[in-house]
């Protein structure tokens, strides 16, 4: 723990990765509510697979091409925003199986990522990377994208609040009553997108749904409103990528595994807290319907 | 399009068709439902009820005839109806007050981030119509049917709708929430119009204008008083049952099909 201050205060890398966890905390706890509540995790891992495509163009053109400019963070965030338009476009327009949309986006998205990858010269360990995370590696322009995805994903959401809660709820009163669902959903989709960008970064591909569902999902045993599911979840989630840094720091642990386990450990914390309190609560209500 | 002007017409259907896939769910459906009438559809399970509900919320096209809502399209006209779902088809965990719930009705309203404090007195209200002015704070998830049910009535309300429309209202709740239901459903009555789908009733509330049987065809029957001890016992004594069994004259049927 003091090794880690201390190297916290001294390098520079350490401190984008921190900052890169508060900043993905935001986002994780106040969209992957919405995700959890209305049950589209899937959707999230189909738009976070298919980064890779992103990511894997993006390395091909800026070292083969040397379009330095192109990151793998913009590939990313340009692949998930066309596979969340894609989504929406399907889900919205076409008659096509949910499930069948989602692992087409998922797949074709995966396999565009690995060709490419694998046409880009001595860039294959970066795979791993891509799949795992690598919240060290984060640099100082990567930071300022993440914080500029952040803020829109926060203003759009104080923004839309109401229409998103009624379209979560019934989103066949909402579009009764006038709201335009589909172009709303649409929005959404584009939010979840950026989101899973910003995890990506810290807990790469693969493990972004479970940071996305874990602590959305421990907040909602405590709390019975969505703002404060919204608020908890956060929290949680802020725990989660600093404690998983500064655990996997010293032992030179995978961060983005560390941050997982400690989110599913919080979620199991949480269920454990759950069934005591409602146990209590059935026994409070039995003592007193037998002694009133 | 054509209406009466007096009184004056709120929906009206002609020559309606409606399949899906190409199977027939509606045929030939012809209907008028006036201003303040409280109007039963009643059916078999798949005899189209909920389609005819949903073709007059506009979340359905027919396939053709025209449809007329306010004298508009449907889809045109659908803010201005306050539909009343069934309150089971709602996830459990969903983490929301009954104030925010009420709230919802008043989201697709123009203005964005969080709501005024005009449009919180306005859900305030709308749940003081249905007595449930201190469950507010409650959690949705933790009332009973019928205090969701008047949520939901609640919600309908706040959209301040010019027509009801209500699906399946009585479907799991008891008998003494069902009766609080249509008391509050008979004051509601005397400024709007209200429609009521149910699957199997021969029991509505007494003040029912006339009852649309919906069995791929539409039939439309004034209600009939009976007063039978058996009916009466099993469900409570604020109740008038329909008929099936008896044939209507011609002028008995407002309106009606071929």
């Amino acid at each position: 723990m003091f090794q880690f201050l201390n190297d916290l205060h001294q390098y520079t890398f350490l401190q984008y990765a921190l900052m890169t966890g508060i900043m993905a905390s935001i986002a994780c706890g106040v969209i992957g509510s919405y995700v959890t509540v209305r049950r589209m995790n899937y959707i999230a891992g189909a738009i976070a697979h298919c980064t890779l495509g992103g990511m894997g163009v993006a390395g091909y053109l800026s070292k083969e091409h040397g379009m330095s400019f192109i990151t793998p963070l913009v590939g990313a965030a340009v692949a998930a925003l066309l596979a969340a338009l894609v989504i929406a476009y399907m889900l919205n327009r076409s008659t096509m199986r949910q499930d069948t949309v989602l692992s087409a986006v998922w797949s074709i998205g995966m396999a565009v990522g690995i060709i490419f990858i694998s046409k880009t010269s001595g860039y294959s360990e970066d795979l791993m990377s891509y799949l795992f995370g690598d919240i060290l590696m984060v640099s100082s322009t990567d930071l300022v994208l993440i914080t500029l995805l952040d803020i829109v994903l926060v203003v759009t959401v104080f923004l839309l609040y109401n229409r998103f809660v009624a379209i979560s709820f019934d989103e066949e009163f909402a579009r009764i009553s006038g709201i335009h669902v589909d172009l709303y959903n649409t929005v959404f989709l584009c939010l979840v997108a950026m989101t899973v960008v910003l995890l990506v970064q810290v807990v790469g591909i693969i493990l972004v749904v479970a940071l996305l569902a874990l602590p959305a999902a421990a907040a909602g045993q405590l709390t019975s409103r969505l703002p404060a599911m919204m608020f908890v979840a956060t929290l949680f989630c802020l725990a989660s990528t600093t404690g998983g840094l500064v655990i996997s720091y010293i032992p030179d642990l995978p961060a983005g595994a560390t941050i997982i386990l400690i989110a599913g450990i919080l979620y199991f914390a949480c269920s454990i807290v759950d069934k005591i309190r409602s146990k209590i609560d059935t026994f409070k209500t039995l003592s007193t319907t037998t002694f009133s | 399009m054509t209406h009466s002007s007096n009184p004056k017409t709120v929906i009206s259907i002609e020559h309606l068709d409606f399949g899906y896939n190409g199977n027939p769910v509606l045929q030939d459906v012809n209907l008028e439902i006036h201003e303040q009438e409280m109007i039963g559809i009643v059916g078999p399970n798949g005899g189209g009820k909920t389609t005819l509900l949903r073709l007059i919320l506009g979340l359905l096209k027919p396939d053709s005839g025209n449809i007329y809502v306010f004298e508009e399209l449907p889809a045109r006209s659908s803010h201005r109806l306050g539909y009343v779902p069934q309150h089971m088809q709602f996830d459990n965990r969903f983490p929301v007050s009954a104030q925010d719930v009420v709230l919802m009705g008043l989201a697709g309203q123009e203005g964005f981030g969080p709501f005024s404090i005009k449009k919180m007195r306005v859900a305030h209200e709308a749940l003081e119509t249905v007595d449930l002015a201190d469950f507010g704070r409650c959690p949705f998830a933790e009332l009973s049917g019928g205090q969701r049910q008047r949520v939901l009535i609640a919600r309908a309300l706040a959209t301040s709708p010019d027509m009801l429309l209500f699906d399946e209202p009585t479907a799991n709740v008891d008998t003494s929430a069902g009766e609080k239901l249509y008391k509050i459903l008979d004051q509601l009555n005397r400024k709007m119009t209200i429609l009521i789908v149910s699957h199997d009733i021969g029991f509505v509330s007494r003040h029912i204008t006339s009852v649309i049987c919906v069995n791929r065809n539409v039939l439309v029957h004034p209600t009939s008083e009976i007063v039978g001890q058996n009916i009466i016992d099993l469900y409570g004594n604020d109740m008038a049952m329909i008929r099936h069994d008896h044939r209507c004259s011609q002028k008995g049927h407002s309106c009606s099909s071929s």
